[in-house]
């Protein structure tokens, strides 16, 4: 379960999809690969699509825009802008000014963009070719990697379903070309891999295993890799004894004093065997289902210190990713002095 | 207690009580929702129940396999109320709304037909929180004498967005746009006085310019659809602003759901603020899946994890000492924004991976309404 070989060469391509559902840890890891990257050398940048940039958080950068803002050594993020990018595509790229002030500005076309299914992740998509395909043509830039933290479904249609989408409804013109762009960039298997990450948790486990069929479906192969994020499965497995129920059993029994403490124990103790249950859970069913797919548990490493700061943990994952440093699984991994509230980010006008 | 029960502004009559859930994805609210709305029902209460993206295993608790966009009667052994459970599925929803405007059955197979429509039936599914809010809108329409209507919202800061936002939908239906396809399509030359005809000239121009964009055929597609939606759409319209007044009734509950995870804890602090800038009644707040009390108070606890450290089990008692310095960092932040918190511990029958029982989601959900001081009929 531990990774042998270093993930960020396994998965060569420059752009990357990390996929999965709010709250099962996507930007983390999506983060913590980029930095593998950039650790190795090659020039990378995370692409968000969010309402708030949460990556240059993490280093604790001001926030990046619709440009891409150097955040560590090698490393650069952006967060996506629909209204910039279809300014960026009608200005710069199709030089049709003047089409844009009359159309694209209108109120109620821009209400129609908004809204219109598609129209917002084929400028996204549309982006993300630019910076792969085009930027060292027209700006002499060039990015290793690129690394895409964003839901399947963008903002609606599937990502990569909606060229075909727009295409049937009868499109003609420069949206249709650059539909027709996109799906061949998308289909490449050589320059765009997929990543999903999902929790040891029940309904989690169930959308992963609904959602696999669908992608290999609508991208015409299956995800290059699924992170289990948050699993304890490689405490466990380095030291079984650490989970052992009747080893612990017998502790508490010899100390605790209350036989209620005693079965809350037992409530706690059950909770977090969940995780590992459902983990198992999920890569029966993936055999059974033969949806075979490079599966790594990501060792929940906040979990042995709430105090460790952003960055440790990022570091600590992208260790685990790029040469399955083991250290990340001792207790005493992280040697900080000073705690930090980084993870309770409210300012003060929320007091 | 009596109670004045809310009433619609609209047609004056009476309408059920509304309980809303919010909160982080995965802390628990649809399970929480489901057990409050048993318990309400073993109290004697007509309840409704509104669920988004149940586990398996509680629509396996409700005996149902799968519950029906419309609801369906939920058996419950000696219970004097009633429960009706539904889960929310925008798309059948949005063909039972097109067959309920009274689209005529060509119009209907039009509809279906128009590749637009699928694509757009997925995007509106996105606006899941303006979607719940039309949903819910209906249930006093659809169930007479129904008492309680208890809504599991869409996880995260944005289940109550359409308050703030209801041009969400409303972008759908500009009044404006479909009128200008209107005469796209149908290729009307502009008529009536002056000042229209130069608006209209102007209309044109944009229309001409999208149709160079996009092609001819694709706006002739998209009027098609927009025209045959426009009286759902409109429909819709008048629910959500229903929804709304109902929402900032002085009846509505809130119960902001929270676990035992910082980012959890930050949702919730931002739904708590939402409120507040909306001017509804401040939420309660539940702490799901909390640190047994009788544990962290046992005096043999200190030495049984400094015994654990001793012998191998240093993971397991790193994990509950950092489960109680995160709950205590949790429970300091939420006094700050709540004025009632209520703590639920993890309990045993809820989290094993077992079957759900229907008691132990009643007795959960007994607990919530006590302390909202739910009593009664």
């Amino acid at each position: 379960m531990i990774p042998t070989t270093n993930l960020a060469e396994c998965i060569p391509q420059r752009l990357v999809f990390f996929l999965g559902k709010g709250g099962v840890g996507r930007t983390t890891l999506a983060t913590s690969f980029a930095q593998a990257c950039a650790q190795q050398g090659q020039k990378t940048l995370v692409v968000q699509w969010a309402l708030q940039d949460a990556v240059s958080q993490l280093f604790a950068k001001p926030n990046a825009g619709h440009d891409s803002e150097r955040i560590s050594e090698n490393l650069w993020a952006m967060n996506f802008s629909t209204d910039e990018a279809i300014r960026e595509y009608f200005i710069d790229h199709l030089k049709l000014k003047l089409i844009y002030n009359l159309v694209i500005e209108n109120r109620h076309v821009q209400r129609l963009i908004h809204a219109a299914p598609g129209v917002q992740e084929l400028f996204f998509l549309g982006r993300l070719f630019w910076l792969v395909c085009l930027s060292e043509e027209i700006r002499g830039t060039r990015f290793d990697r690129v690394i895409v933290d964003a839901q399947a479904t963008g903002h609606g249609v599937s990502l990569f379903t909606v060229a075909p989408t727009i295409a049937q409804f009868g499109m003609t013109g420069p949206l249709a070309s650059e539909c027709e762009r996109v799906a061949q960039m998308i289909a490449n298997p050589a320059l765009v891999a997929t990543v999903l990450v999902t929790l040891p948790e029940e309904l989690p486990v169930e959308e992963t295993l609904e959602f696999m069929p669908r992608l290999s479906r609508d991208l015409g192969r299956p995800a290059n890799a699924l992170f289990i994020n948050r699993s304890i499965t490689p405490f466990i497995e380095k030291n079984p004894r650490a989970m052992d129920q009747d080893h612990v059993f017998k502790i508490w029994q010899h100390g605790l004093k209350s036989r209620e403490a005693l079965r809350a124990l037992g409530v706690l103790h059950r909770d977090l065997c969940k995780r590992q249950y459902f983990e198992t859970f999920l890569r029966t069913q993936m055999q059974k289902q033969a949806l075979n797919i490079p599966t790594i548990s990501v060792p929940d490493i906040g979990l042995s210190d709430p105090e460790a700061a952003a960055p440790a943990v990022l570091q600590g994952v992208t260790d685990w990713l790029l040469k399955a440093n083991e250290s990340v699984l001792d207790n005493d991994h992280f040697s900080h002095p000073l705690p930090t509230h980084h993870h309770l980010v409210i300012s003060e006008d929320q007091r | 207690m009596k109670r004045n029960k809310p009433t619609d502004p609209l047609s004056g009559r009476n309408i059920p009580r509304l309980h809303l859930f919010l909160g982080a994805g995965g802390v628990g609210k649809t399970t929480l929702s489901a057990g409050f709305a048993i318990a309400l029902a073993k109290q004697g209460r007509h309840v409704g129940l509104m669920s988004i993206d149940p586990a398996k295993r509680l629509q396996g608790a409700l005996g149902l396999s799968e519950l029906p966009e419309t609801g369906a009667h939920i058996e419950i052994e000696n219970c004097p109320g009633s429960l009706r459970a539904s889960v929310l599925h925008i798309g059948e929803s949005l063909k039972r709304w097109v067959v309920e405007a009274g689209l005529s059955p060509a119009a209907q197979t039009q509809l279906y037909e128009n590749s637009l429509f699928k694509a757009l039936a997925e995007r509106l599914a996105t606006a899941t929180d303006t979607f719940a809010a039309v949903r819910m809108a209906e249930w006093p329409e659809r169930e007479a004498g129904l008492t309680d209507l208890v809504v599991d919202t869409a996880p995260g800061i944005h289940a109550i967005d359409f308050l703030s936002k209801p041009e969400k939908l409303s972008a759908f239906l500009d009044g404006k746009l479909i009128e200008w396809l209107k005469w796209f399509s149908q290729e009307n030359t502009p008529q009536g006085g002056l000042l229209q005809r130069v608006v209209k000239g102007g209309a044109r121009r944009i229309l001409e310019g999208l149709s160079e964009l996009g092609g001819q055929r694709f706006m002739l597609h998209f009027a098609e659809f927009l025209i045959l939606l426009d009286q759902v759409f409109a429909r819709m319209m008048t629910r959500l602003t229903f929804a709304g007044h109902w929402l900032r009734s002085a009846e509505t509950h809130c119960y902001v759901v929270t676990s035992v995870r910082y980012d959890a804890v930050q949702v919730a602090w931002e739904l708590s603020r939402t409120l507040k800038s909306l001017k509804m009644k401040p939420g309660q707040v539940i702490i799901n899946r909390a640190f047994p009390e009788s544990l962290r108070s046992d005096p043999g606890f200190a030495d049984t994890l400094a015994e654990m450290r001793q012998q191998d089990a240093s993971f397991f008692a790193n994990y509950l000492d950092n489960f109680i310095i995160v709950q205590r960092r949790v429970q300091e932040q939420l006094r700050l924004a709540a004025h009632s918190i209520v703590t639920l511990p993890v309990a045993e029958h809820l989290d094993a991976h077992s079957a759900l029982r229907l008691e132990d989601l009643a007795s959960l959900g007994q607990r919530i309404a006590e302390h909202a001081g739910e009593h009664g009929p």
